[in-house]
Order: structure tokens, then C-alpha cells, then sequence
């Protein structure tokens, strides 16, 4: 059956790439998910069309990696909805995301698919739905809950990397300690104004020595230092799933967009 | 009586300075360097470093050291 499909993928192909119309075919005839016809077709070269802008620089190896991937986004707010929409552009095949929370107005400045018709939705079942019709063929699990570290840390032990996309330090600094203490990778990023810090594979006591909150509350956070934050966090994501070039370890990214600084401690 | 190098970062920086060369008396702590700048009273403070370390607030300063400090950054 294996072959038989195999065969199939190598027939519709063209130049090394498959259409989502001709997975669908072959998903169809085969009665076997659209998401098997992929991983079947990247474990032989083949690449999902939707991801010929990636090459050269994720070749269809390392496509394939990121399809067996799996990151768990914790907080799906700011930089979590625009962290998941990267993940599920780039093709990482299973995506955990957890938030208890719902669109409101003010999110409307910055939060990936926010908009007027989603004011009242679950942050996370609206990006799920969003981010399947972007690519139908990745996993999407979500938890409609308020991330407690310790009690649900449990949720994220299948992920290879975890993303703080968090917005209270008391939360962020537990989850990046039982990060470590679990042997996970961590991706650590936030927000205020027009700055940022970023952070991997740290525990943030140094960033967080008091749990009160910081200067958002008073700056807030425009949609320019999210949408650069997520990206930072997401090549972060990569690099340590594929295993190239140099993370945030043992360092920290201290960014000011305003006078265009980038600091590393 | 050391001197030192204070650098404010982002938001600190408002109304005050990005870098300035200062003399305390002896024995004066990074939180007394924090106090009196007054850089907490609005904007909690995050990042602490001596010398391109991380210390706490009880540090002692010394001739000759650069102290850094940073608002904390904690939104999502």
C-alpha cells in the first residue's frame, strides 16, 4: 500500500513538489488523511507545495523533521498567535496551544486573527480553526485553561520545544524552571513598548527578580514589537529543533526597536 | 569614594540619561544607586548587571565599575 502510494506521489509530482490538490487525490484513493500523504511524500524527497518558498533554506530533510516536530505554545495571545502562524507556515507537523482566554477589543492592536467577529471567541480554538486553513495537514491540539506550571506541566511533555509567550513573570519564571528541570528545550520571550528580551534553554531568575508585572503595564505592547518578538522566538523554535546555527544560550537578547539597539548580555 | 558608570536602558532612559559617569560614598549598594535615580518608582526593574554580570540589590560598589539597569519586560 506503502509503495502503491509512494508510486502515486512520484506520478503527480512535479519538480520535487506536490500540490494540496493532488494530496487530496491521493488521499482520496487511498482512504488514508492528507497528513499521512505528506509525511509519506517527505520521507521520499517529495516537498508539499505550500513549502517551496522555504527552500534552500529548510531543505526536504529538514522539512521533514519539522513536520515530526512538535512545540507547545503557552499563551496564545500576542506572541503566541503570531508564534503558532510562523510554526504552521514553516510546516511544524503538531502544534500544542493553551489559553483560558477570549478576544476582547483591546486585543485588536496586536493578537494574531483578533478581529471584530471573534471579539467573545476562545483565543485558542479561533487560531486553531484559522491555522488549519492555512495548513490542513498539521495537528493542532488546544487547552482551554489557565496554564498552572506545575499542575499542567504534563500537557506539554510530548512537545520538543516549549514557547513562553506568557504575559505574567510569575508564570514565566515557573515554567522556564520546570523546563529545566524536565530536560525540555525553552524558548523565552516578552515584551513591553518598543523593547524585548529574549532568552533559550534559561531559567529567568535574573530577568524576574520580583513576580510583579513589568513595564507593559505602562507601555503596553504595539503590534510591531509582537510580530518582531514572535519572530525571533519562532527562528529561535527552529534552530533548536533542526539543530543549526547558534541559539540564545546562556546569553540574553535585549532589543529596543526605539533607538535601535540589540544587546546581548 | 568609588566611581562608576551608570547605563540606563529603555524606558529608564526617559528624562534621565543613557550613560553618566558618577561618585558615591563608600559602601553604596546598587539599591541605593536604584533609589536614587528613582528608575523603580514607575517601572519595575529587570535586568541588574555589574560589570556585564547579573548581581542582586545588595551589591557594594567599586571604583571603576559599569553598572546596567533595564525596566522589566514581561508582556505577551
Amino acid at each position: 500500500m506503502k509503495e502503491k502510494i509512494r508510486k502515486k506521489i512520484l506520478e503527480l509530482c512535479l519538480d520535487e513538489f506536490i500540490s494540496m490538490e493532488d494530496v487530496k487525490k491521493i488521499s482520496n484513493l487511498f482512504s488514508i488523511n492528507s497528513r499521512d500523504i505528506e509525511k509519506i511524500s517527505l520521507e521520499i524527497g517529495i516537498t508539499p507545495f505550500r513549502y517551496k518558498r522555504n527552500q534552500a533554506t529548510i531543505s526536504p530533510k529538514m522539512q521533514l523533521t519539522l513536520f515530526n516536530s512538535c512545540v507547545a505554545i503557552v499563551g496564545c495571545g500576542g506572541l503566541g498567535g503570531h508564534i503558532a502562524e510562523n510554526l504552521t507556515r514553516v510546516g511544524i507537523g503538531h502544534l500544542i496551544l493553551i489559553d483560558f482566554d477570549t478576544f476582547e477589543e483591546h486585543n485588536l492592536n496586536r493578537q494574531n486573527f483578533s478581529s471584530y467577529e471573534n471579539i467573545g471567541k476562545k483565543k485558542v480554538a479561533v487560531l486553531k480553526e484559522e491555522l488549519l486553513k492555512i495548513n490542513p495537514t498539521i495537528k493542532i491540539e488546544t487547552h482551554i485553561k489557565e496554564f498552572i506550571p506545575k499542575e499542567d506541566f504534563y500537557l506539554l511533555k510530548k512537545s520538543n520545544v516549549i514557547v513562553d509567550a506568557l504575559d505574567d513573570p510569575k508564570v514565566k519564571l515557573e515554567l522556564s524552571f520546570l523546563a529545566k528541570n524536565y530536560e525540555k528545550n525553552f524558548v523565552h520571550g516578552a515584551i513591553a513598548g518598543f523593547s524585548g528580551q529574549f532568552c533559550t534553554n534559561s531559567t529567568l531568575e535574573n530577568l524576574y527578580r520580583s513576580t510583579d508585572k513589568g513595564a507593559e503595564i505602562f507601555v503596553g505592547n504595539p503590534s510591531f514589537s509582537v510580530t518582531f518578538a514572535a519572530s525571533i522566538q519562532t527562528s529561535e523554535i527552529l534552530k533548536l529543533i533542526l539543530n543549526i546555527g547558534q541559539n540564545l544560550e546562556d546569553t540574553v537578547l535585549m532589543t529596543n526597536l526605539l533607538e535601535n539597539e540589540f544587546i546581548l548580555l | 569614594m568609588p566611581k562608576v558608570t551608570i547605563k540606563l536602558f529603555a524606558q529608564y532612559r526617559e528624562g534621565r540619561f543613557k550613560v553618566a559617569q558618577k561618585e558615591y560614598k563608600d559602601g553604596t549598594t546598587t539599591k541605593d544607586v536604584i533609589e536614587e535615580l528613582g528608575v523603580a518608582e514607575k517601572l519595575p526593574l529587570g535586568v541588574l548587571m555589574v560589570n556585564s554580570r547579573h548581581v542582586d540589590e545588595n551589591y557594594v560598589l567599586k571604583e571603576g565599575d559599569t553598572v546596567a539597569l533595564f525596566p522589566k519586560v514581561g508582556g505577551g
